[in-house]
């Protein structure tokens, strides 16, 4: 699909909303009509072609309620032209009840399309506006397929659909900041790698350009490898997960220091105690660093270090060994093994985080550090989907009552930030993650999905149970206020779709998307609900 | 490939033209009533037909034995267009002699696609 194909659908699509909101306006005037002339055939059969050519078309342009109204009023002015009868004022009711709920469809629905489901995407970038060849050339050659637009609009609508991984925009462009301003704040945040390309910036257009959301800056004449670097760490970046690593340790206070300290950096630890289950540890947990104690039960860390090597997959991890003091022959055997650097027991923190930290890429250090999302302390995107797919495999254990997805949007979000400012929008989101927090359980998981958008994942729940639970939550948030620097308190409201974890749902994208599309049910219902996926 | 489309409603020509075209890479033939739709099919003879069931006038079942009658249109595949896409509807139109039943509303990433998935069957 070229992007100039998804251009011209989102503009179709712009086209039949204007078009409905007109055809809706006749239907409304051909009831009225109809109510002092029930027996009026050719009345009936003109309003039920208008329903039926809404009906037909609705869910092509992501107007599902416009499909069901329409098909219902269209069975409705059959019925009646079947039986050969006049219109009942009941009938001429619900005919209006369908055409309110096309017209609120119409005029509630977010204004662009669903975006494509994750996996019809190929990683894409795009570059906004007029730029350097050398951004083309680049970015291509990192295995991203790219494309341009010209207008901030295109880029719009186009990144809605597309969720590109990285895009790059021309300063020059006249509404750059706008653009790049409703990127950040749009549900592709968080997925998409901003670059501003200019001539050149002083410090207040650079500081306006990063405000904005720019994750880097490239000014003209633009040096590739410097480009090149900005690429591939911002693709990194969005790729990122928490690193893992294996701490192969038999004593149970060493290893609950080990885990303690890692931790605390934002690494996941997994305490391997046992030299028999090394193997098993290493293939289910797939671990970006290993810990390997010197002195084990049974097997050395040597012999482990040595079984580890000899297959290819894992002949890269780096392998750090605790010895202890003096032992100079255990320092040289665990080299010869292939470890990678060497501890010397008792630990001391600082220098265990140091030598880990250089041993994982600078990339994945900086990943670890980034973990939690700056403005709420939750979880950011890529960590939290690491953890949906781990909580949706754990769903499917025995005696296991299921888990519940949660999806979050602040309802009017936008007229906050647009009526009050940013600074009151983020006031906003940080009171709904505090209260997350606050009233959740430890175990549960707790992430910003996007923009204005939180995900919950909670284990070993009933779906009555979760439902109950998320209805207390909108009703706490509701209740609550945020008081503004000036004194005004203002007050939001959230709405929410459940989605429970069920063989139908084989992945954490389907499962995501079930809690999303609830959630969506919950927003056209007249928001500040919830709603349970069927 | 070369397909003609024949719907009374505009808004559903210029969505499947668009599916067709655009994003299927066919060749797309476009006509608002059943007689325009005939004539088209016996001068362009396309590769497929997609052939709306609710139509005023003719419908589309009736025009369907029109290309049928017609030894030019007669082996042309036809799909039918419908919202109504109740089992015993759709068994009803393919023993009238459609190739496939196409429920509307469709979606357009994927229309082409189904165009013809339905033809290869």
């Amino acid at each position: 699909v070229t992007p100039e194909a998804i251009i011209r659908l989102a503009q179709l699509r712009e086209q039949f909303i204007r078009n409905a909101g007109t055809k809706l306006d006749l239907i409304d005037q051909s009831i009225a009509r109809l109510e002092h002339h029930p027996a009026d055939r050719d009345l009936l059969e003109q309003i039920m072609r208008m329903m039926h050519s809404l009906g037909g078309i609705g869910s092509t342009h992501g107007f599902p309620q416009i499909t069901v109204s329409g098909l219902a009023g269209e069975r409705i002015c059959d019925t009646i032209l079947a039986a050969r009868r006049e219109a009942r004022p009941e009938e001429l009711g619900v005919l209006r009840e369908n055409v309110a709920a096309m017209l609120a469809a119409i005029r509630g629905a977010p204004r662009e399309a669903e975006p494509l489901a994750d996996e019809q995407r190929v990683p894409s970038a795009l570059l906004v506006g007029d730029l350097d060849p050398v951004f083309e050339e680049i970015i291509s050659a990192s295995g991203v397929s790219v494309e341009n637009v010209a207008t901030a609009a295109d880029a719009i609508a186009l990144a809605k659909l597309q969720k590109p991984v990285l895009m790059v925009v021309s300063w020059s462009l006249g509404d750059a900041p706008h653009l790049l301003d409703s990127i950040r704040n749009s549900a592709v945040a968080g997925h998409t790698g901003l670059i501003v390309a200019a001539d050149s910036l002083d410090f207040l257009e650079r500081v306006e350009a990063l405000r904005c959301g720019a994750d880097a800056i490239m000014e003209r004449p633009v040096d590739p490898a410097s480009l090149a670097w900005h690429v591939k760490d911002l693709l990194d970046r969005l790729r990122a997960v928490a690193p893992r690593i294996l701490s192969v340790e038999d004593d149970p206070d060493e290893a609950a220091l080990l885990q303690t300290i890692l931790e605390s950096a934002g690494y996941e630890v997994r305490i391997c105690s046992e030299p028999v289950y090394f193997e098993a540890d290493v293939h289910s947990f797939r671990p970006d660093l290993i810990l390997m104690d010197y002195n084990l039960p049974g097997m050395s860390g040597v012999e482990l270090a040595r079984i580890l090597r000899q297959q290819d997959a894992y002949a890269t991890v780096p392998i750090v060994f605790l010895t202890l003091a003096d032992a100079l022959r255990q320092r040289v055997e665990s080299l010869r093994a292939g470890a990678d650097d060497y501890l010397v027991k008792p630990i001391q923190p600082a220098l265990l985080l140091s030598a880990v930290a250089a041993r994982l890429e600078r990339a994945r250090v900086l990943r670890s550090l980034i973990n939690r999302d700056g403005l709420t302390g939750l979880l950011t995107h890529s960590a939290l989907m690491e953890r949906v797919k781990i909580s949706h495999s754990l769903g499917e254990r025995k005696n296991h009552r299921g888990s519940a997805l949660v999806m979050i949007d602040v309802d009017l979000f936008k007229s906050i930030n647009d009526g009050y400012g940013h600074v009151a929008g983020d006031k906003v989101l940080v009171c709904l993650a505090s209260l997350l927090r606050r009233r959740l359980r430890h175990s549960d998981v707790i992430g910003r999905y996007g923009g204005e958008e939180f995900v919950l994942v909670l284990d070993d729940v009933e779906a009555a149970e979760a439902e109950a639970l998320v209805n207390r939550l909108a009703e706490e948030f509701a209740a609550s206020s945020v008081s503004l620097a000036d004194g005004t308190a203002i007050t939001a409201t959230f709405s929410a779709g459940i989605a429970m974890s069920r063989p139908t749902r084989p992945d954490a994208t389907s499962w995501i998307s079930a809690a999303d599309s609830a959630m969506y049910r919950a927003k056209r219902a007249g928001r500040n609900r919830v709603v349970m996926a069927s | 490939m070369k397909v003609l489309i024949i719907d009374d409603e505009e808004d559903v020509r210029t969505v499947a033209a668009f599916s067709l075209a655009d994003v299927g890479g066919m060749d797309v033939v476009e006509a608002a009533t059943s007689a325009e739709g005939v004539d088209k099919a016996a001068v362009e003879k396309p590769d497929a037909i997609l052939l709306d069931v609710m139509m005023p006038g003719v419908d589309g079942v009736s025009t369907l034995a029109l290309l049928k009658q017609n030894p030019d249109t007669a082996s042309i595949p036809v799909l039918f267009l419908t919202a109504k896409a109740m089992p015993a509807e759709v068994r009803r139109l393919i023993e009238l002699g459609a190739r496939g039943v196409i429920t509307k509303p469709f979606d357009p990433m994927n229309l082409a696609g189904e165009v013809r998935t339905l033809l290869e069957q």
